[in-house]
């Protein structure tokens, strides 16, 4: 026993454990959980006060893009100049860790246009805005892409205004020197995988030393990689199947064409050798920086969406360009393959304004800001009526990706896979030990059929 | 303990605690006064998140929906069902085991170097420092060109040479090594550490091994080493915590790759947290590697009794 009078280690101890328990015991409550402040549905509304009243008083909205294009800043001032009663805050390069950290903390911005909205629509992050977008008046719904609702779609309800950007995702684009040099017809651009292949053969050098100086087609840059975040996946699409059923819940991922395509992909990479490819792509880069291979004539080939010609106008304006299909499996050959993909304008559960967001959700979809956003970066939205009025040879070779629209024999648009992130893992982790040999194609894709399964029945949804 | 037990030593304690005059009350006060913003931040911002994370590793929790209690399903998945655990356990272990042991002797050797008088001494101990307090992220884009397979100067010497390139990022076997080269390299503030112990090392022992008759590495291997024992554990065990927590390098120069040879433990833990919404599984991989950390300093600290020598303790 202390007869000193001073704090044993014991002492110390006991008091620490009964502090301890309190805390851990008070951490429990339920109380604290920061869930996102619930907000009442415009739904139950009759359907003439659907439509979300403008504020009657000066509000300041925060809008929270993952670009930090500064002209999509300038959409947000403009709509401020022209909307006294509402200032628009534009925080762009906003990742999502910031986004759920502020959601979580209940503080989320009032307009958001970032991360991958399948999985923030099925989790419930963004308002149900399906009455409200009924009643505008701002836009004629029948004016946008059908698959650009769909994208914006989850269970029937609609969760975002089709802003921003969103058109067509895939081309077969190609350096038109590189292929003419190595003797083949830029008139007959490959139509099957056989055939990219052998273009990709007769493309891809290497030195003296067996060092890889150019690639053919490096089938994993830029859309051939791409998974979620406002981009479908390719594969499936040039194989003509649905990797994931929204009505009942379920990945169709283990079956032979995806056998197949994770062939391919390794036979493309087996040329080059594995770990060759990846120097490269790290060297170069990949979609179409100042930088990247395809800017600087290293690659001859790459499958990229509509945004290719602004870029390449840009950051490589002496190499000249063809387009075409993206490739089909040898039985498919002569399939138009085309696929919508895109951005959003959803406000998030808890905003402060939605009605004021609202507003400037409708303003993104409207002649001004789709003016300021093709201006500035190229980007077009998904309305019909604003392509007919754009300057389309502004960049040559867009007129391709307009025309695909129409000329596509199968259009189709981002699947509304809930757990999206982690197939875009799953598919990358997948692919890396098929191309460098841990894993044959078989296996990976009944490996991520087992994982996507098993993540999905973990997952909570709405 | 039975609560009457735990009542009656809490009580006991904060009278024992509680001074005895007026004076040392209010010196006490006062004290707890000028203390309280720190406390309150401590337990704040420190203590209520620690306790917050352990909660919900042992819960269903995306962030966004209420936490739904489960139990240990978290912990059993990972150490059960989890193939991507396992691996992450492996390549950290590889980065600890080979990268600290690997940095700690690239430091004590430089330090060695540093300590002699050699021209522009103060120079290089500059040239040396600077990396470690140069932002990691500079420090990658570097690395990035260094290693470049087209551009990098390695490999265009190479090339130019008409020779291999090496793969240094891209080749499994090759990315794990790079990303400890680069390790090696920025072990600055470790290189400060052991120059100040090597010139506390007592001029005599030196002299008294001369007259001995031991030769340069005698001398290095029974006094120099010896007497700087208490800086390699200080640097052995911030390395190893500073390792089993290492994120930026390989989440700049690689992503995790290629082929996850480079996907450590805090790579797969922030994908969990924020790229995968498990919340709930990444708070329970955090206390496993919360826990693998003190077994790992503890087995340190409990060898380091026969192998760190503290001047003027007995034999």
């Amino acid at each position: 026993m202390n007869k000193r009078g001073n704090l044993t280690r014991r002492d110390f101890l006991r008091l620490s454990a009964v502090a301890a328990t309190g805390v851990v015991l008070g951490a429990c409550r339920p109380a604290v959980t920061p869930a996102p402040k619930p907000v009442e549905k415009p739904a139950e509304k009759p359907v003439e006060e659907k439509k979300p009243a403008p504020p009657t008083e000066k509000v300041t909205i925060h809008w929270w893009t993952g670009w930090s294009a500064e002209p999509l800043g300038e959409v947000a001032a403009k709509f401020s100049e022209l909307n006294p009663n509402i200032t628009v805050n534009w925080l762009g390069g906003v990742d999502q860790e910031k986004f759920l950290t502020a959601l979580a903390g209940g503080e989320p911005p009032d307009a958001a246009s970032l991360g991958a909205y399948p999985e923030l629509f099925s989790k419930g992050v963004a308002m149900d805005l399906t009455d409200w977008i009924n009643a505008s008046k701002a836009f004629d719904p029948k004016d946008i892409f059908e698959a650009s609702w769909k994208g914006a779609t989850y269970k029937g309800k609609i969760y975002a205004f089709p802003g921003i950007e969103g058109f067509t995702r895939y081309g077969l684009c190609f350096n038109v020197d590189l292929v003419k040099e190595a003797g083949l017809d830029v008139a007959n651009p490959p139509q099957t995988w056989d055939e990219a292949f052998e273009w990709h053969k007769a493309l891809t050098k290497f030195d003296a030393a067996g060092n890889v100086s150019q690639v053919g087609l490096d089938p994993l840059d830029a859309m051939g990689g791409s998974i979620g975040f406002g981009d479908p996946w390719m594969w499936p699409k040039s194989w003509d199947f649905d990797y994931y059923d929204d009505e009942n819940l379920k990945y169709n991922i283990d079956n032979p064409n995806s056998v197949e395509f994770f062939g391919v992909i390794k036979k493309f990479y087996d040329l080059v050798d594995a770990k060759k490819m990846a120097a490269f792509r790290q060297s170069y880069g990949t979609w179409t920086g100042p930088q990247a291979s395809f800017c600087t004539g290293v690659q001859a080939m790459q499958i990229n969406g509509y945004w290719t010609p602004g870029e390449m106008a840009h950051n490589a304006p002496t190499i000249t360009v063809g387009y075409s299909w993206i490739p089909v499996p040898a039985r498919r050959k002569g399939k138009k393959v085309q696929s919508m993909g895109g951005h959003y304008v959803f406000i998030p559960e808890g905003a402060k304004h939605p009605e004021a967001a609202f507003q400037f959700g409708e303003f993104t979809m409207g002649d001004t800001a789709c003016d300021i956003i093709y201006n500035g970066l190229g980007w077009l939205p998904s309305r019909k009526s604003y392509l007919e009025k754009a300057d389309i040879s502004k960049y040559k070779g867009l007129d391709w990706f307009v025309r695909s629209v129409a000329e596509a024999d199968e259009l189709t648009e981002v699947e509304m896979d809930p757990i999206t992130q982690i197939t875009g893992n799953e598919w990358d982790k997948n692919t890396q030990a098929v191309i460098y040999g841990d894993k044959t194609p078989e296996q990976a894709v009944k490996d991520m059929q087992a994982k996507l399964t098993e993540e999905l029945a973990k997952a909570q949804l709405k | 303990m039975p609560l009457l037990d735990v009542g009656v030593a809490m009580r006991r304690s904060v009278l024992h605690w509680w001074p005895d005059t007026r004076q040392e009350r209010q010196n006490t006060l006062k004290g707890l006064l000028f203390v309280s913003p720190w406390i309150l931040g401590f337990l704040l911002f420190t203590i209520y998140p620690i306790l917050s994370s352990l909660y919900y590793s042992l819960t269903l929790y995306d962030i966004i929906h209420p936490p739904q209690w489960i139990g240990l399903t978290n912990y059993r998945d990972l150490f059960l069902r989890d193939p991507m655990f396992r691996l992450v356990i492996g390549n950290t272990l590889f980065f600890v085991v080979i990268g600290v042991p690997a940095g700690l002797t690239t430091a004590f050797l430089l330090a060695n170097l540093l300590n002699n008088s050699v021209k522009f001494r103060p120079l290089f101990r500059t040239i040396f420092f600077i990396p470690s307090i140069t932002p990691v992220v500079a420090t990658a884009m570097v690395w990035v060109w260094v290693y470049n397979t087209h551009y990098g100067v390695i490999n265009s010497f190479l090339a130019s040479r008409g020779l291999s390139v090496i793969p240094w990022l891209s080749d499994p076997k090759l990315a794990k090594p790079s990303l400890i080269i680069i390790n090696c390299w920025a072990q600055g503030s470790a290189i400060v550490i052991f120059l100040a112990a090597l010139q506390d090392v007592p001029r005599h022992l030196y002299d008294a091994a001369m007259v001995d008759g031991a030769n340069w590495w005698q001398r290095f291997w029974h006094v120099t080493i010896p007497m700087c024992t208490p800086a390699v554990l200080f640097v052995m065990i911030t390395g190893l915590i500073g390792t089993f927590q290492s994120f930026t390098l390989p989440w700049l120069l690689t992503g995790g790759g290629p082929n996850n040879a480079t996907e450590v433990y805090a790579l797969y833990l922030y994908r969990n947290a924020f790229r995968f919404f498990k919340m709930g599984y990444a708070s329970s991989l955090a206390w496993v590697l919360f826990v693998m950390i003190v077994i790992f300093t503890t087995l340190i600290f409990r060898t380091s009794a026969r192998w760190v020598y503290y001047g003027g303790q007995a034999e």
